[in-house]
Order: structure tokens, then C-alpha cells, then sequence
């Protein structure tokens, strides 16, 4: 072997390519993308690790009820609440909560959507024309509208918000795979599989979803943080999840939205729990796009 | 791009300058000394409905209304004793089915025209015939209340009203009353300008497409006319209703007010910031976390409404297990009403005994209580044969702030806590207060709910005989002794006697416990500290031409 | 081009009608009679079902969409059941209030993020860029309300620099032919009025623009890092010509197509901010009127409410559309 081919060689062996690994190689560069992964690191820890770290129970009474409850300071690292609970350990299980909605609402919305999307894209005809005009008439009303209205029908319980919350996104889903799908349709790679005799579900299946995975992964992160702050939404409207001793970040903001100048930490911790929460997940959906394509539009 | 930058760097700056630079509150107008023409603006909590007294219930109409309009008699100013208003005088007869009113001389409507026996009658003949659809409850309940029926009803009240002379109004009965003076103290019997009534359509109207009756008459909306110290001047709804002075007031007009504005302000806490940087001078409903900061502040003063109300936990008997007095009994000693009462009503509220204030003649101070006990709630289930902890469901309403129950969900958490750590589990239930909460309450969906009530008048029968004279969906219960024990109290004609009766009943009610009563509160008011003159009075008729606004 | 806007016209009424059933049984899908709003405490078993009848609730489900058709056709909404005053005059008293609101969010989303995506693109990769994506990340990431509640707190509670709610002080007196505050003011040359309703304005746009200030920064950095290396910009540059020229001429224009398209959608993100910002603010615009009509189950208002919104949207959109393929006739339909 000559002394270019073995250095070659070497570089293969180091430097396997693809269009996954160069992603990851460009992701892991962006600072921005780090930090984001840093703060999901610790949203991921304080939901799992809740009951150890917390030096309370999220419902029990640590200290008096007052309306006007003592803010940070002594035991309570992040003050107390207005039945007495420890706001810190609450923020904590809050996590578990915000994480739980976040990937049930987004799996929902994301299966939903897929489906449709995928259906609407390769079936084309008038099913693509039903499904489409279904996704014109939901996003014809705006989003937290349309939560509004399914929340006040199918009523306040955690799991019906979460499927509430996941629905209202499945048109963008359904949009971005059809789209996704009708570009990959016509492509090269894809004619010739067919004009070979791939069955039609196959190339559906192996070939043209992974290729039209990436953009749907970006919007899946982007997701989760939307449907976060949604759910906060619908707390401050008064239709977030009905159970008064869920320590669910949104409702703890918005049950206290009218007291920001006497009880300021019980709004102010929940906020930056939600802001800091949805920002880690957007860095790291927005450092996917750039690592997959750094000049990707919208 | 670099000039765009900059210009718009600048204009940004310059912005931000000229807001630092005013940042001083806008005055009211009265910067002088207390002299006629001093603005005031009171922050309400919602608009009014309309302004035709006969046509509403919601307390911010009554409010506005009560500043232009006046019955034939109202109310000492801070109390319930009936006083004369455009009546000097009056006779009952013995039967009590003949009222016979003397009328105040010269006194004219904000329109001029005269008011008299003719105008009276007028009024009382109007109400009485209502076309149907402003016969429903939400348009004349208090009527309803009061006289029991419109035209063609055999229950009706109301036989006749009689313009005996120009100042004399005789009103007849179908049958003895002993209360109905103190009634027409409200304000949906004051007295409006009947040519203003008929000139503008008060009585006119469609019924729609929702099978809704559809005002198209301006009068409750443009031309409220009566006899009051303030007369109608505009009314834009979300933002302002304006008042003035009315120069041909015939009484007495103590204040300086010469132009009184009610703004419409939802939230509480926005109230509050438009009471600190001097929008309003004055509101009313403040938030209990409120307090502090307004006691701490000079320029702020707070005034209580006495306490007039009753929050409690209402049991449907016809849910299990709520039949089972035990259970009931168990409740009330498993909840430690003081600690909640202490924490969530700003000093202002005290644990009730039953349901309702002390205020009232028939409050009997002997009554059954039910200590805090939670050894004691286990004690009795247990002898009663349940297994702890004893399922039960529970519901409390979101989105509403009442007098009685500022934070509803503060006390339903709180309670919830206090039942779960005694022997109880509870199913929490909750619905938006309106119609959601009300309906299911009245349509007897929950087990147990969190309720209250603000009274109208002064009368033992506002409070226990609406709630327990009658079988109920919302109470679940049919218990004869309690049903006969307040019929027999509200036709007493005998002042003592009745009011004996009524003690009578709050012991039975008490033992039988078809609810828990917690708690009696007052109600907050804070205006700057240059007003004085305002009277809080327990029904909320507070008149603001008693009111100064100084320097 | 016409034929294009001709068919998505016709497409409206589908939707609208579509829209209006949605909305019609969604309405009546909700529990309870709207009248016990005003009852309170007052209401009983009796005068729920005395008001429940009065309201027709009783009739067939076809019957009454049938008869809220044809009086939508006739322009008649119906009327509040808590005010008793018609659905339009509610909304036309609403709508210019959210309609300002949105459109000095919109100018300050644009004026400034403009200009802050353009100038992160140029400087691709440098503090500035790297500073203004992860500040719009953040404008992203926080809840409107929170924004607003925390805007609300620093500036006009503890620093009092501007109003805390409403649209104009109480004691500045102004005329409303047109009922956008602003737009009186001037039409009424009543420059006290005009300072004062833009003072109101100042914080509610800025909560209710920051996200899609976010939004349009990334959007223009991105489309103007696509413009910046295509073959003409590199041309236009190696020939010589100005920079701040090319920037003007091409880079510019092109990169509008993206962000006009952005704005069309942020119509929605508008719409649904108007809703919380003005509950913050206590903004008398259609947010609030549709919250406080979900609250008292006040049907016609709702119905008239989400019906009028779900219109606009579908105008505006409509619009984007229309402008977009005039910007750009490359673009080809279906």
C-alpha cells in the first residue's frame, strides 16, 4: 500500500461518512446547540430525580396558609405557597409533569399527523384533497382558539389536554410530511425503485419517509416546547388541568398572575421553569436544523 | 441599512425619553381645594347590564342604578332600617294588605316632568305587566321575589295601585304581607320617569333568532331617567359610565362629587394600579392580598363593608354519603374553618355558626357547634360503621371571586387537605362558575360544593328561607320540621315572635347540618385618602352623593 | 394570477361554512344556559329550566343552525345574552381596539426585527449573530402572558414610566369616529389624546410583538444568508457596485418573499397573543370578549366572536398569498 492509500484508508477508518454523522458533527460545533442540551440535562434530571432532590412532598403543607405567602428564604429555597407548600420541590415535580406533556402531546400530534400526512402525500387524489382541506379548516382557527374550544368540549382532565394540545398540531405535521413526500416523489432515486417494481408501500416505507424524517425531527422538538407553553396557556384562560394540587407550571403562573406584586416568586419561579424549559428544547430543534442544513429555511 | 438603524435607534429613544419624562399620573381634574366640581372615578368590577332597575340582578347594575333612581323608601345610609325616600310618610293598614304612601313635594324627574301618585302607579302597573319574556328570572327576579307573580298569576302579589291624590299612592294586595315595606327599599322598585319609560321604549323589544328577547328600546341603555342626586350623562360600555350632578335634586346632597365616572375594571389587581397612579379614586370587591400594601400606603385608605354574607359547603343529601348525618357531623369537624378563615380573608372574616350573620335579628348564639376534631370526625364514622377513609366528591368553581369566598380555590384545597388528613378521600370536582357550576349545583350534580350568599335585605328570610324553606335539588333533603319551622316564621306578624321563630329554626337547621357554614365576612373598599364621606352599608346601597373628595 | 385569486376566493365560502358549523355545534356542545350568568347565586333548579326553554335550546339541532344561517346571511349575529345589545355592535365596538393592538405589534415585530435579521446575516457567525439567535430562541420560549405580566410589572407598576390597562386615560377626553384610538387623535388633531393612546399601546405591542420579532429576525437572517450567496449578489459585488446598492436592490427584495409569508402567519400567532395580552392589560378588543363569552356561555357572542376571527385569518392569509405570488412570479399554483 502506498503511503497516500494508507493515510486514505486511516481517514476512513477515523472519519466515517454520511449525512447523519456530518449532522451530529455540525451540532455538536454550535454553542448554541450545547446549551440547550445543557438545559434539557437539567430539566431531564430535576423530573426524573424529583423525589430525591426535593426535601418535601409536592402537596404537603411545609409551612402556614396565607395569602400572602413568604417568598424565598430559610428551608424554602424558592418560598412557599399559599396552602404552605415548598415551591422549590413543587417546580421540581413540575418537571415530571411539563416533560410527560410535552412528548405525550407531541406523539400524538406527531402519530396523527404522520399518518394523515403520509396518506395525503403518496395516496394523492381526492384524499389528499379531503385531508388537506381538514388541515385548512383547523388552522383557519388559531391554535390556542382551537385548544379553547376542544378543552371546554372534551373537558379539564390532564390526559384529554394532552390529547387536546397534540391535536392542534397535527396540521403542521400532516402539512410538512405531505410536503416532504411530494418533494421526494418525483426524485430520482425513487422512479427508478419503482420502474425496478418496488411496491409502492415499500418505497413509501424504506425509502422516501427516513429521507423526509429530518425536517419532522426539527419540528417534533419545536413541538414539544409549543405544546409546554400551550398548556401554560390554557392555565392562565382557565382551562389548564383541573386538579388543583397538580404542581403544573403553567397553572402555578396563572393562579398567581394577579398577585405579581405581593407573591412576585410565585410567579416569576414557574415562568423562567417554562421559559428555560422550552428555550433548552427550541436551541437544541433549532442547532438539528442548522446541523442538518446550516442555511435550512422554515 | 446603517441609516435606517439609526433613525430608528433614535425614534426609539426618543419614545422611551418622552415616557420617563411623564411619568407623573394624569390628574383627576381636582387639584384645588374642596370646592363643587371634584371628579371622582370609581372602579366597579364589571359593567352594568342595563339601567332599569326592574330588569336586573348583577350588583354592579343596582350600583349605578342606585345613584340615579329612588324607591319610595330606602335604607338608613350603613344599615338596614327602612327610612322614607320619595315616601314622607306611610300607613299600613290593619290587614296589612292596604299601603298607603305619602309623597315628597316637588320633586321632578332628570327629564323635567313631575313626580307624583300618577308616576308611581305607573311604575308598579308597568312591572306588573311585563310582557312574558322580561317575566324570567334573570330579568326580574327580585321581582319575582318579592311579589311572587306578574298579571294573570294567581300568586301574585300586586292587586292594584291607586293615585288617590297627587301625592298620595294607595297600593292594594291580594292578601297580607308583613315585609313588603322593607322590600321596596330595593332597588329594583325605585321609581322612573314614565315619560322617559314610554318614550324610549323601555318595554319594547324582538325576540330573535335564539328565541331571546331583544331589547330595541333605548332607555336602559340612553336614557335612564329617575329622581336620583345623579343623572345619566353617557355610558360606553367596557370603558365608561358618566354621571352628573343633578342641580333640581329635591333632598340633600352632602358631597362635593360633581361628576362621578364608574370604570369597568375586571381584575382586582388592575384596580389597584389604576387606584395607585390616580386613575380612580376609589373601588370597590378589593383582593384580600391587597390589603397590606393598601394599609401600608399613606395616600391610601380601606373601608369595610360590614359583613352581610355566608360562604359554606352546601351537602346534597340525595348523594351518598352526604344521607348519613354522621358523615355530615365528621366533615364538620375534620375541617379547621379558623386556620382557613385566619389565612385567606384578610383579617376581615370570622368562622360562621350558621348560615347567617349575627348582624340579623333571629342569629341565635346557641346553636349546635362543630369544633375542630379530627380525632373526633374518625370517632364518629367509626361508630357509624365506616371503613376509613370514606369516599366522598367534592367541588369548588374556577374563574370567580365572591365576597363570601374570595378564593375559592384556596378553601377547597385548604378543606381538602384538612378532610384527607382526617379520614376522608376526596374526588375533586370543579367547573367554570358560570352556568357550569351553578347549573350542577342547582340540578343537584355534586355531593358536596363550595357556595355562599351576599343578602339583598334585611330579613332572616333572605338567608335561611331561600335556602331551606323549600325541598331543593341543590340540598337534596325533605325534612318537614325545618320546612314548617320557616313558614311559620315568615308570616308571623308579630316583630318579637318572628324573630324568636327564627332563632328557633337556625337550632334546628344547625343539628340537622344540611350544609357547613364557615365563614361571615366583610368586604374590602379602598379609595385614596382625600375622599371621606362614604358610607359601606351591608347591602351595597351606598350612595356617593354623600361623598367629599377634598384636597 | 386572477384565476388564482379567484379560486381561493370561492374556496372562502367552504371554509367559512365549514367554520360556522364547527363553531355552531361546538357552541351548543357546551354545557348549561347562558342566562345564569346573570342570576349568580340566585339561580335555581326552577329558573334554569324556565331559561333554558325561553332560549329555544329545546329545539332540534338542524332547526337552529338552520335559523343561525339565514340570520348570518341577513347580517343579523343575534345578540349577547348578557347585555342583550347585538353580536355586531359588541364586535365592531372590539374588533378596531385588537386590530390596533395587533398592527403596532406587527410594525414593531418588523421594524425591528428586520433590520436586527438582516444585520445578524451579514455578519454571519458574529457576536451579533450568535447574541440575536439566541434572543430570539428566548423570545420564542416565553409564554406571552408571562412577558407581558413581567413587562407590566417593571414598567408601569414599579418604575411607572407608562399605564398599567385600558386604551386611554380616564381623564383625557376623545372623540371616536373611527374607534382606533390612535387614528382619532389625529383625525381630531387632539394631541394630548394622541400621546396618551400611544403611551397605552407602547407595552402591550411589545409583549404581544416579541415572538413574532423572533420569528421575522430569523426568518429574514436566513433568507437574507440564501439571497447573500446567490450568483447575481456575488456578481453584482465583484463588479463593483456599492454594497449598501446590491443590499438595497437585490438582497433586500428577495429576501421579503420569506417574510411577508411569516407575517401572513403570524396573523394567527397575533390572534392568539391578543387574547392573553389583552387579559393582561385588561385591552376591551376580541380576546377578551371571546374569553369572557367562553366564560358566561354567551353563544351568540362566541359564535360571532370565532366566526369574525377564523374571517379575518382566512383574509389575511388569502392575502399573503395573493401579495406573495405578485412579489414573486416564478412561483406556480395548483
Amino acid at each position: 500500500m502506498s503511503i497516500v492509500e494508507a493515510e486514505a484508508a486511516q481517514l476512513n477508518v477515523d472519519r466515517p461518512s454520511g449525512l447523519w454523522v456530518d449532522a451530529w458533527d455540525r451540532f455538536k460545533r454550535n454553542p448554541a446547540a450545547l446549551v440547550g442540551i445543557a438545559l434539557i440535562v437539567v430539566f431531564i434530571v430535576a423530573a426524573v430525580f424529583a423525589p430525591q432532590i426535593a426535601s418535601f412532598e409536592p402537596n404537603e403543607q411545609a409551612g402556614p396558609l396565607a395569602t400572602n405567602p413568604a417568598g424565598p428564604g430559610g428551608d424554602h429555597l424558592l418560598g412557599l405557597d399559599q396552602q404552605g407548600r415548598d415551591v422549590f420541590t413543587r417546580i421540581l415535580f413540575g418537571a415530571r409533569l411539563s416533560l410527560l406533556v410535552g412528548l405525550v402531546s407531541v406523539a400524538v400530534g406527531l402519530a396523527i399527523g404522520l399518518v394523515l400526512g403520509a396518506l395525503s402525500g403518496y395516496l394523492g387524489g381526492w384524499v389528499d384533497f379531503a385531508i388537506m382541506r381538514l388541515m385548512d379548516l383547523m388552522l383557519s382557527v388559531p391554535g390556542l382558539l382551537l385548544a379553547i374550544g376542544l378543552v371546554t368540549i372534551m373537558g379539564r382532565g390532564l390526559f384529554q389536554i394532552m390529547l387536546v394540545v397534540g391535536i392542534v398540531q397535527v396540521p403542521t405535521f400532516a402539512r410538512l410530511l405531505r410536503g416532504a413526500i411530494l418533494g421526494q416523489r418525483e426524485s430520482d432515486y425513487v422512479l427508478a425503485a419503482r420502474s425496478v417494481g418496488v411496491p409502492g408501500h415499500r418505497i413509501l416505507l424504506g425509502h422516501i419517509l427516513p429521507n423526509s424524517i429530518a425536517p419532522v425531527i426539527v419540528q417534533a422538538t419545536l413541538a414539544m416546547a409549543t405544546a409546554i407553553i400551550e398548556v401554560a396557556a390554557l392555565s392562565f384562560v382557565g382551562l389548564g388541568p383541573a386538579d388543583p394540587r397538580l404542581p403544573e407550571w403553567g397553572k402555578m403562573l396563572a393562579e398567581n398572575a394577579n398577585r405579581l406584586e405581593q407573591s412576585a416568586h410565585l410567579v416569576i419561579f414557574p415562568g423562567l421553569a417554562i421559559v428555560f424549559s422550552a428555550l433548552g428544547i427550541n436551541l437544541i430543534g433549532d442547532g438539528l436544523r442548522e446541523a442538518i442544513d446550516p442555511k435550512l429555511k422554515s | 441599512m446603517r441609516g435606517y438603524l439609526k433613525w430608528s435607534a433614535a425614534l426609539v429613544v426618543a419614545l422611551m425619553v418622552m415616557a420617563a419624562c411623564s411619568s407623573e399620573p394624569t390628574d383627576t381634574g381636582d387639584t384645588g381645594d374642596a370646592e363643587p366640581g371634584a371628579t371622582l372615578a370609581f372602579g366597579t368590577s364589571a359593567d352594568p347590564v342595563v339601567l332599569d332597575g326592574a330588569l336586573v340582578s348583577d350588583g354592579e347594575s343596582l350600583r349605578a342604578i342606585d345613584q340615579m333612581f329612588e324607591g319610595l323608601v330606602t335604607l338608613a345610609p350603613g344599615g338596614t332600617e327602612v327610612v322614607g325616600g320619595l315616601a314622607s310618610d306611610w300607613e299600613i293598614s290593619e290587614d296589612a294588605m292596604t299601603y298607603t304612601f305619602m309623597l315628597e313635594e316637588g320633586v321632578t324627574f332628570h327629564d323635567g316632568e313631575p313626580f307624583n301618585a300618577e308616576a308611581v302607579c305607573f311604575n308598579f302597573d308597568r312591572w306588573f305587566n311585563f310582557p312574558k319574556p322580561f317575566q324570567q328570572a334573570d330579568a326580574s327576579y327580585y321581582y319575582q321575589t318579592v311579589f311572587g307573580g306578574f298579571k294573570g298569576n294567581p300568586d301574585a302579589l300586586y292587586d292594584s295601585c291607586e293615585a288617590t291624590e297627587d301625592l298620595t299612592v294607595t297600593l292594594q294586595l291580594t292578601r297580607p304581607s308583613a315585609s313588603l315595606l322593607g322590600a321596596l327599599a330595593l332597588t329594583n322598585f325605585t321609581i322612573a320617569s314614565p315619560s322617559a319609560l314610554e318614550e324610549f321604549g323601555a318595554d319594547e323589544g324582538k325576540i330573535n333568532a335564539d328565541s331571546l328577547f331583544q331589547p330595541t328600546g333605548t332607555y336602559g341603555t340612553e336614557h335612564p331617567t329617575g329622581t336620583g342626586p345623579f343623572m345619566f350623562v353617557e355610558w360606553t360600555r367596557g370603558d365608561r359610565l358618566v354621571m352628573e350632578r343633578n342641580p333640581d335634586y329635591w333632598g340633600e346632597f352632602e358631597g362635593n362629587v360633581d361628576e362621578l365616572i364608574f370604570r369597568p375594571i375586571a381584575d382586582g389587581a388592575a384596580r389597584l394600579q389604576a387606584l395607585q397612579t390616580g386613575e380612580i379614586q376609589g373601588y370597590d370587591l378589593v383582593d384580600p392580598q391587597d390589603f397590606e400594601t393598601i394599609d401600608g400606603d399613606e395616600n391610601l385608605q380601606l373601608l369595610n363593608r360590614p359583613a352581610f354574607n355566608v360562604g359554606y359547603i352546601g351537602f346534597n343529601q340525595a348523594v351518598e354519603p352526604f344521607d348519613d348525618k354522621a358523615v355530615r357531623q365528621a366533615i364538620a369537624h375534620a375541617i379547621d374553618r379558623q386556620e382557613i378563615v385566619d389565612a385567606f380573608y384578610a383579617g376581615l372574616g370570622e368562622v360562621a355558626k350558621e348560615f347567617m350573620p349575627s348582624s340579623l335579628e333571629g342569629y341565635a348564639d346557641d346553636v349546635t357547634e362543630y369544633e375542630y376534631d379530627p380525632d373526633k370526625a374518625k370517632q364518629i364514622l367509626e361508630d357509624a360503621g365506616y371503613t376509613l377513609p370514606v369516599a366522598i366528591d367534592f367541588a369548588y368553581p374556577t374563574d370567580v371571586s365572591r365576597p363570601y369566598m374570595p378564593d375559592p380555590q384556596a378553601n377547597f384545597e385548604a378543606m381538602v387537605s384538612d378532610l384527607e388528613d382526617c379520614c376522608f378521600e376526596v374526588e375533586t370536582k370543579s367547573a367554570v362558575w358560570s352556568p357550569d357550576y351553578l347549573g350542577n349545583v342547582d340540578t343537584g350534580k355534586y355531593g358536596a360544593y363550595l357556595l355562599g350568599w351576599t343578602g339583598d335585605f334585611g330579613d332572616a328570610d333572605n338567608f335561611i328561607g331561600t335556602f331551606f324553606q323549600t325541598k331543593q335539588p341543590a340540598w337534596g333533603f325533605d325534612n318537614e320540621e325545618v320546612f314548617t319551622c320557616l313558614d311559620e316564621a315568615e308570616v308571623e306578624p308579630d316583630v318579637e315572635a318572628r324573630f324568636g321563630l327564627y332563632e328557633e329554626c337556625n337550632r334546628l337547621i344547625m343539628d340537622f347540618l344540611p350544609g357547613l357554614p364557615y365563614a361571615h365576612t366583610e368586604v374590602g373598599l379602598a379609595f385614596t385618602a382625600n375622599v371621606s364621606g362614604y358610607v359601606p352599608s351591608p347591602v351595597s346601597l351606598e350612595p356617593f352623593s354623600l361623598v367629599t373628595v377634598g384636597t | 394570477m386572477l384565476g388564482y385569486v379567484l379560486r381561493r376566493l370561492l374556496l372562502l365560502f367552504p371554509i367559512l361554512l365549514g367554520l360556522s358549523l364547527l363553531v355552531f355545534l361546538f357552541v351548543r356542545a357546551l354545557p348549561g344556559g347562558p342566562a345564569i350568568a346573570l342570576l349568580g347565586e340566585r339561580a335555581n333548579d326552577q329558573s334554569i329550566e324556565q331559561i333554558n326553554e325561553s332560549l329555544g335550546l329545546d329545539q332540534p339541532l338542524p332547526v337552529q343552525y338552520g335559523r343561525y344561517l339565514k340570520n348570518v346571511a341577513s347580517g343579523d349575529l343575534g345578540s349577547s345574552v348578557r347585555t342583550r345589545q347585538p353580536v355586531t355592535s359588541e364586535l365592531s365596538r372590539r374588533f378596531p381596539a385588537t386590530v390596533e393592538l395587533s398592527l403596532a405589534a406587527m410594525i414593531f415585530a418588523i421594524f425591528a426585527g428586520i433590520p436586527l435579521g438582516f444585520v445578524a446575516a451579514k455578519r454571519y457567525g458574529g457576536v451579533l449573530d450568535n447574541v440575536s439567535l439566541v434572543a430570539s430562541l428566548i423570545g420564542v420560549s416565553i409564554p406571552v402572558f408571562f412577558l407581558a405580566l413581567l413587562l407590566k410589572y417593571i414598567f408601569a407598576v414599579k418604575l411607572g414610566w407608562l399605564p398599567t390597562i385600558g386604551r386611554l386615560s380616564l381623564t383625557v377626553q376623545l372623540d371616536h369616529p373611527t374607534n382606533f384610538y390612535v387614528l382619532d387623535a389625529i383625525l381630531t388633531a387632539n394631541w394630548t389624546a394622541l400621546w396618551d393612546a400611544i403611551k397605552h399601546l407602547i407595552l402591550p405591542a411589545i409583549a404581544l410583538g416579541t415572538i413574532p420579532l423572533a420569528i421575522v429576525a430569523r426568518i429574514t437572517r436566513a433568507a437574507t444568508l440564501d439571497v447573500l450567496s446567490e450568483d447575481y449578489v456575488r456578481t453584482a459585488r465583484a463588479k463593483g457596485l456599492d454594497p449598501r446598492v446590491v443590499d438595497r436592490r437585490h438582497v433586500l427584495k428577495n429576501a421579503m418573499l420569506p417574510v411577508v409569508t411569516v407575517i401572513g402567519l403570524q396573523t394567527g400567532l397575533l390572534l392568539t397573543g391578543a387574547v392573553l395580552t389583552e387579559t393582561v392589560f385588561a385591552w376591551p378588543g376580541l380576546g377578551t370578549l371571546v374569553l369572557d363569552a367562553i366564560r358566561f356561555r354567551d353563544y351568540a357572542i362566541l359564535q360571532g366572536g370565532i366566526l369574525f376571527f377564523a374571517v379575518i385569518f382566512v383574509l389575511v392569509n388569502l392575502l399573503v398569498d395573493v401579495s406573495y405570488a405578485f412579489l414573486n412570479p416564478r412561483i406556480r399554483y395548483r
